[in-house]
């Protein structure tokens, strides 16, 4: 039965939930569509009638010619307001969320959203500022930007940003449109035709290049989970355009030769870009520009605690080095009246400088232009700098001790039951193996994760990265309490037990959740979303649908 | 709206904190002298007739 077939709920009102937990093939639906509580003419908000001013000032005016006016009025729900409200929030509550359960889902850094970011985000004078509106009636919001940046450039070491990419793989493909403006302004696109990417890096570092047109060369990493130095020198060359790096890693590891790769980098003639969605387990102990890497990109939605999931919208800056620095996306948010440091010491105390003045920077000619219309996530941008704002020098050098001593700690309570293919001190996230489970018990990591959502914990990443079989790539983050990381420790140990004792049950979870097992290949590559009102044809239906395309690497 | 000098009227009713739309020649040179408004259920009365009026004063 699919979705949109389920019956409405029973009368009762209660319909909170799915009622499919049978571990079944079947899914029965006790939250209906919106559709199915519409009722004619019920109304969330009725629209005011137009005043008697514009009547009459209206009267007389050409009106919309016909072809531009619909004929028939959209199927819209007719729900009330309340109706409207449990409806959703019913669907929310479905869901593993962060406000709801702990979600230790590597390489995302689900840590825990302040409700302060919402607060500072729906102030009135910035969330309903005008991206279009004049510069001189946006002064706070070009402030606050440059702010960020400022903070960003001191994070990160790296001596410019543009705040602009929407999103981590945004970035760096904005970082990989440098790189070859960079080699293109020195005569040497032509011949740097390839892009380095170690076997531990994110999945998006080897696609960003693919689709900048480079070719990508692995590079093994070593016994240790780090690059192997020697294979890199080897692949290193005047064909070479860049060296794409996640550090800490995917196995939760910090690149301990990191001199020594920037340095064989750099002498090649090539750029060294640091993918820095990790950047939790580094916060206020290791600056990337510092050490020598020409770009680098933030996830704000990771390391600065802005909401992610679902689709964001995220935000995923860049900074770079001065060699670098003319490529930059434009415009860029400038000071261009008044002293950077006496800004900085008065937003610190709360107040605007009197004489300071911002404006958008857009006359650069070298720039790659702009990749994100406007200037950005700019919603990101106020909740990642009250995030640091609240936070300070201390606090980030606090959030980057806690996110590594929880990982730790789970490393050390966990490692006796689950294989540990890299055992060495890690940093924000440990990766494990399912396959003693596997091999003994014929219980593989995916069942496993089902077995962890009957827990109510989100399950951690899985068979991620490549390089480890049956992986459980677990990122607990700083913001959960002994308790939590104890609780998790508990429940990873009693399935590790269960997989040997009855492996069945492991297979057949999870069992407490709204739906079992589903066929998540269908449900990703041919959803069905439509909605048919009863008794209509379904007009949308095409005569026979299409074969969806390869989904993308995530 | 198209009026004289639309341009240096946006600034200055900027000035007052009005912002009356958007500059269209600000991204097609065709458009001089244009500007682009938009009023919703949530523009009142008295915010119509304070931009009309203001708009009058700028000459």
């Amino acid at each position: 039965m699919s979705v949109a077939e389920a019956p409405p709920s029973d009368a009762s009102g209660r319909g909170a939930a799915f009622s499919g937990a049978t571990g079944g093939d079947e899914l029965a639906i006790v939250e209906p569509l919106i559709f199915d509580r519409s009722r004619a003419e019920r109304r969330g908000v009725r629209f005011p009638a137009a005043s008697d001013l514009a009547r009459e000032r209206g009267a007389g005016q050409p009106e919309l010619p016909a072809s531009v006016l619909r004929q028939q009025a959209p199927r819209l729900p007719e729900v009330t307001e309340l109706d409207l409200l449990r409806h959703f929030n019913r669907l929310a509550h479905l869901n593993q969320a962060i406000d709801l359960n702990f979600y230790p889902l590597g390489s995302c850094t689900m840590k825990y959203n302040p409700k302060v970011n919402e607060w500072a985000a729906r102030l009135p004078a910035l969330a309903e500022s005008h991206p279009l509106d004049p510069e001189a009636l946006s002064q706070g919001s070009l402030e606050l930007m440059w702010l960020l940046g400022e903070l960003l450039k001191e994070i990160s070491g790296f001596p410019a940003i543009s705040l602009q990419p929407a999103a981590g793989a945004h970035g760096e493909l904005t970082g990989m449109l440098m790189t070859r403006a960079y080699h293109r302004a020195n005569g040497e696109a032509e011949r740097r035709t390839k892009v380095l990417v170690p076997d531990s890096a994110h999945g998006t570092n080897p696609a960003t290049a693919a689709m900048v047109g480079y070719q990508t060369v692995t590079i093994r990493s070593n016994e240790r989970g780090g690059i192997d130095l020697e294979a890199l020198r080897a692949a290193l060359g005047p064909d070479v355009a860049a060296l794409m790096i996640t550090n800490p890693s995917t196995l939760g590891i910090f690149e301990d030769q990191i001199d020594q790769v920037i340095a064989a980098v750099r002498e090649a003639g090539a750029i060294s870009y640091m993918d820095g969605a990790n950047l939790n387990a580094i916060l206020g102990r290791f600056r990337p520009g510092e050490a020598g890497f020409d770009v680098m990109h933030f996830n704000l939605h990771k390391t600065f605690s802005t909401p992610h999931g679902g689709g964001g919208p995220g935000a995923g800056p860049v900074g770079v080095s001065d060699r670098l620095e003319p490529f930059l996306p434009r415009p860029i948010p400038t000071l261009v009246a008044g002293d950077a440091g006496e800004v900085r010491a008065n937003a610190w105390t709360g107040r605007s400088t009197p004489g300071a003045r911002f404006a958008l920077d857009d006359d650069r000619p070298h720039s790659i232009g702009k990749v994100r219309s406007l200037y950005g996530n700019f919603g990101m941008f106020v909740r990642a700098y009250t995030y640091i704002r609240s936070n300070g020098d201390a606090g980030l050098r606090t959030i980057s001790e806690d996110a590594v001593l929880a990982a730790n700690y789970l490393r050390v309570k966990l490692h006796d039951v689950y294989d540990l293919p890299y055992d060495r001190l890690s940093k924000h996230e440990v990766v494990f193996s399912g396959r003693r489970q596997k091999r003994d018990h014929g219980v593989t990591t995916l069942d496993i994760a089902k077995a962890i959502l009957d827990h109510g914990i989100h399950p951690p990443t899985i068979y991620f990265p490549l390089i480890v079989e049956e992986a459980l790539m677990v990122e607990p983050t700083e913001t959960e309490s002994l308790e939590t990381l104890d609780h998790f420790i508990g429940v990873m140990r009693e399935i590790a037990e269960l997989a040997a004792t009855d492996p069945a049950a492991v297979k057949r979870a999870p069992i407490t959740t709204p739906v079992g097992r589903l066929d998540e290949a269908a449900a990703a590559r041919r959803p069905d979303l439509r909605h048919t009102f009863p008794g209509e044809p379904d007009v949308a239906a095409p005569a026979s649908a299409p074969e969806p395309r390869e989904a993308p690497t995530a | 709206l198209r009026m004289p000098d639309a341009a240096r009227r946006h600034a200055a009713l900027a000035e007052r904190g009005i912002v009356a739309g958007y500059v269209l020649e600000r991204d097609d040179p065709n458009l001089r002298d244009t500007l682009l408004l938009a009023t919703t259920e949530l523009t009142g009365d008295p915010d119509i007739e304070r931009l009309v009026a203001a708009l009058e004063e700028i000459r």
